[in-house]
């Protein structure tokens, strides 16, 4: 095929072309107006996953049918041990959970997609794990701690708001002081602000534990979030900056937790 | 554009995306963001600008907004206008050399993560993650333009 260049390219439809492009943008940023279709596209692609594992799992269990009653009597032995170690594995992170101050009757689930690179490069800080549950609010945790909340579900599908998503606000506490104030996620992993009122400050805050208020209806009350790392006086306020203690990277295995209003 | 070169061009923008998807990371304290789907975007504007106009410039960047989960609208607005920009200039660029292309293409990819950096994620934004990008954009352009012509002459038969 010969290249081929254009003698004459019309600048009109160009022109309304990015002005409907622009359109789109600004409903987008500013009201948020395509917010179902992104759950479609989140859902689409979670079901495609299942689905392909789905496959993946058929195809194996065909082909194991063809095993021998010697290999079979193997692989069960083997199966048996690994229930032995998820046990064991299950018990370490509820003794895990209890030690950080989370009252634990989670539902266990697990990560199917989460995009690091959002995570690394971007401010969006979201995952989504599979449930069998209808939630309207929650939050969620892995063995390290407290890593999220529930932002949306479609289906058998969360989506998950990480605390270091620059859209998330928890309201914290410190674990000693009389100090409450607003994180607010930072758009960079495992890092989250907050602003207080420098006058009532009456110490260094460095490496102090910051825990949840529980007073935005979604999070018990003294779970641990992290540890303060940094400080800067802005005018009146001092915004501290606080390394959380849960990365989500560390595991796959998560558990989703509903306010304990007792 | 026929249905089949269509599919050409979009299964090879989605691949774009895909390599995106694999090459993007984090590398010590920095972050390479590779913007490999508008490099054959650009391509194909560049190669058969005749084919891509308003009217498919906008659906491919639209579907790339969808996919990469960018603020729908950024991706089309931006494709748009280094289409416009590539179809005005089509006789100018075949007059330039690989490395004056490679220049070309590989900032203004780096400029639309650039943008994207300033719209969406203020906070991520830095001159060392887009000075990375840029000096990435502009090595792999030339090994990737062979690459993306030999997949055109061997899907269109030419």
């Amino acid at each position: 095929m010969a290249i081929g260049t254009p003698v004459y390219t019309p600048k009109l439809p160009y022109l309304f072309a990015m002005m409907f492009a622009l359109g789109i943008l600004f409903l987008d940023q500013k009201y948020d107006y395509f917010a179902p279709i992104k759950n479609t596209k989140t859902y689409l692609f979670a079901e495609t996953k299942a689905l392909t594992n789905k496959l993946l799992i058929s195809s194996n269990n065909f082909f194991d049918g063809f095993k021998s009653s010697q290999k079979l009597a193997f692989e069960i032995d083997m199966l048996k041990e690994n229930i032995d170690l998820l046990s064991i594995e299950n018990n370490f992170i509820k003794q895990n959970i209890d030690s950080r101050n989370i009252t634990f009757n989670g539902k266990p689930s697990k990560i199917i997609e989460f995009d690091t690179n959002q995570y690394f490069c971007c401010s969006n800080h979201r995952l989504i794990v599979s449930t069998d549950s209808n939630y309207i609010h929650g939050y969620v945790i892995n063995e390290a701690g407290l890593i999220g909340q529930i932002y949306n579900q479609t289906e058998k599908y969360v989506e998950v708001i990480l605390l270091s998503d620059k859209r998330h606000n928890i309201p914290l506490m410190h674990n000693q002081e009389n100090l409450f104030c607003i994180g607010k996620g930072m758009g960079k992993p495992n890092k989250i602000q907050c602003e207080i009122d420098n006058n009532l400050v009456n110490k260094n805050l460095i490496g102090s534990l910051m825990q949840t208020s529980g007073f935005g209806g979604i999070f018990d009350r003294g779970i641990n979030v992290g540890y303060v790392i940094d400080t800067e006086l802005k005018s009146e306020l001092l915004v501290i900056t606080i390394e959380l203690i849960a990365s989500p990277l560390i595991t796959d295995k998560v558990y989703i937790l509903t306010k304990n209003d007792s | 554009m026929t249905l089949k070169e269509f599919l050409i061009i979009f299964s090879m923008i989605i691949f774009g995306s895909i390599l995106d998807d694999l090459v993007s990371s984090k590398i010590e304290n920095f972050y390479l963001h590779t913007n490999f789907a508008y490099l054959v975007f650009s391509y194909w504007v560049f190669a058969c600008p005749e084919k891509i106009g308003a009217l498919f410039s906008i659906l491919f960047g639209l579907i790339i907004d969808f996919i990469s989960g960018s603020a729908i609208g950024f991706h089309a607005f931006m494709y748009l206008l280094f289409a416009y920009i590539i179809h005005i200039y089509a006789f100018t660029f075949r007059l330039f050399s690989y490395l004056q292309l490679a220049v070309f293409f590989g900032g203004s990819a780096t400029f639309i993560t650039t943008i994207n950096y300033l719209i969406e994620h203020t906070s991520n934004y830095s001159y060392a993650n887009i000075f990375i990008a840029l000096v990435f954009h502009i090595i792999i352009w030339i090994p990737f333009y062979k690459f993306i012509r030999f997949a055109r002459q061997l899907s269109m038969n030419e």
